[in-house]
């Protein structure tokens, strides 16, 4: 299944790397960014025990997960600061708690529509009038902050899970 | 529901409000519609030599939401429906219920179910092997007010016979109307199932399982008990109705010789007796013919004084047998049979568990 992935998402870098070559030859962008999205769904395995499987995101339906993959790539000459992926979660997705995750990535949210980001805890909302501490139901962008440079050639990854409502 | 966050300027609060409120409508869906399409689109911001470059736009994923097809059918009532042999236009009722994340329409069919099926309603309640008769469906006109509660408009015979797009979350009644055989006896029960299959609101016709998962289309997912899109629950009618006993005995209370024995010119007396403890119901409308044996006369001045011919309950009431029941008290002597029912508007009945007596007399000819 793994190698199956990498073909398709190699497949995808080069189609996007051919798409900017011939559109943007004069201002060439610097990285490539392909998303991909898959459902997890619970398997149980020949010894009977639980196992958590990724699959194409073919049939979903209330209450399943989908597994969002945003892979990144410096395919310029010059190494990539200040590398921020933002990515806003569908209004029919609820944010999985922990699930965002890259290396050497910060994760932070929006519950105010991408406007503004924090960590999650420092992230607080007003619920009727009322001011309360935020929760994955309220979180309307995800973003990772890279914390280091993007050397040339390197690619990174993020990704999180959210929950159809 | 997702709010703004507190730190904004009154227009950016101004417009958290609308999005709020979008939000919150989306949130009061049980679950995502079918053919709702959730796309992604990621962006990156990066500088080059300390540079800002313009945002990057990934590609764009979509699925599009799928059917998931999951209801329930309930019996309604705590017991068997109670019916008397004869009986038409019974029913029992049903609850459904859907359950899955968009409209859907349901197909019905019933099924008259046999001993081999088992108790449908706790113990004591296995079919009899007798099935009912002229057994159809009826929904009701609409949706319960309340999804759950049952207090729709009561499904009438003759109504629909499927159920045509009910919402998520909604719940309506089915009612499965049938007659009661005649011969149907007491403690005789005779189950139907209630077969329910989720199918195409727009089509009406019953859904299959997507052989092939498609994102760009929607998939009938079946969540149901055995994911087949069909659900059943089953229900009974249980006869009632009078066990009646009848005996009759005779004693012989006066002859010529005092011998006790049924000598010419001896009187017997006949009892017949109508018991009703083995019933269910009370036993009405009765009518007790008797065929006198043309050996022996019927007695006409027997009982109260000579006034009457026929005693109840050991003199508790009397009638007069006559020919064609002339005086009309329900009791008519028809050259030599007897017939005894009761005065119009007031036939006779055997309370359930009681037991009644009708005594005439006879006497044995001297010649």
């Amino acid at each position: 299944m793994s190698e199956f992935k990498f073909v398709i998402s190699a497949l995808m870098f080069g189609a996007l790397a051919l798409a900017s070559g011939t559109t943007s030859a004069q201002e060439r962008d610097h990285l490539e960014v392909v998303t991909t999205v898959q459902k997890e769904i619970t398997v149980e395995t020949d010894d009977g025990s639980q196992e958590t499987r990724l699959v194409a995101a073919e049939s979903v339906v209330p209450g399943e997960r989908v597994v969002y993959t945003i892979k990144f790539r410096n395919v310029g000459q010059e190494p990539a600061e200040n590398v921020v992926i933002t990515n806003p979660i569908a209004q029919t997705l609820t944010y999985v708690a922990g699930s965002a995750a890259g290396a050497d990535l910060e994760v932070e949210f929006s519950v105010d529509g991408g406007q503004s980001f924090a960590r999650a805890e420092q992230l607080r909302v007003v619920d009727n009038g009322i001011e309360r501490p935020a929760t994955t139901i309220d979180y309307t962008h995800v973003r990772w902050v890279m914390q280091s440079e993007l050397a040339v050639g390197s690619e990174g990854q993020a990704q999180f899970a959210a929950v159809l409502e | 529901m997702k709010i703004m966050q507190t730190r904004f300027n009154l227009p950016a609060r101004l417009g958290a409000i609308a999005i709020a409120t979008l939000f919150t409508q989306q949130a009061l869906a049980a679950g995502t519609d079918p053919g709702v399409s959730v796309e992604n689109t990621a962006t990156v911001d990066y500088s080059v030599n300390s540079t800002p470059q313009a945002t990057l736009s990934s590609n764009t994923t979509e699925f599009l939401v799928d059917r998931r097809v999951l209801f329930s059918v309930d019996q309604v009532g705590g017991a068997l429906t109670t019916v008397t042999p004869g009986q038409n236009g019974v029913f029992i009722e049903f609850l459904v219920t859907n359950l899955s994340n968009g409209l859907l329409d349901f197909n019905l069919a019933n099924l008259q179910l046999s001993s081999a099926d088992g108790d449908v309603r706790g113990a004591g309640t296995t079919d009899s092997d007798i099935d009912m008769s002229n057994v159809t469906i009826s929904v009701s006109a609409a949706a319960d007010i309340t999804p759950g509660a049952g207090d729709g408009p009561d499904p009438v015979l003759g109504g629909p016979t499927v159920i045509d797009d009910l919402d998520e979350d909604q719940s309506i009644r089915v009612r499965v109307f049938a007659d009661t055989p005649a011969a149907f006896g007491n403690g005789d029960i005779a189950n139907i199932r209630l077969d329910v299959t989720a199918a195409d609101p727009t089509t009406g016709v019953d859904l299959v399982a997507s052989g092939v998962w498609d994102p760009a289309v929607i998939d009938n997912v079946f969540a149901d008990a055995g994911n087949d899109g069909i659900e059943s629950a089953s229900d009974g009618f249980e006869t009632v109705s009078a066990d009646l006993l009848v005996t009759k005995a005779q004693a012989v209370i006066s002859d010529p010789f005092g011998s006790g024995l049924a000598v010419p010119g001896a009187r017997i007396e006949y009892t017949i007796t109508l018991d009703n403890t083995g019933g269910a119901v009370d036993a009405t409308d009765l009518v007790v013919t008797d065929d006198i044996d043309t050996d022996v006369t019927f007695v006409a001045d027997a009982y109260n004084g000579g006034a009457a011919n026929i005693s109840f309950d050991g003199g508790a009431s009397f009638c007069v047998a006559d020919a064609a029941d002339a005086n009309a008290d329900g009791c008519a002597l028809d050259g030599s049979q007897l017939t005894i029912q009761g005065p119009a508007g007031s036939p006779i009945s055997v309370g359930l568990g009681a037991s009644t007596t009708i005594s005439f007399v006879v006497e044995v000819p001297t010649t």
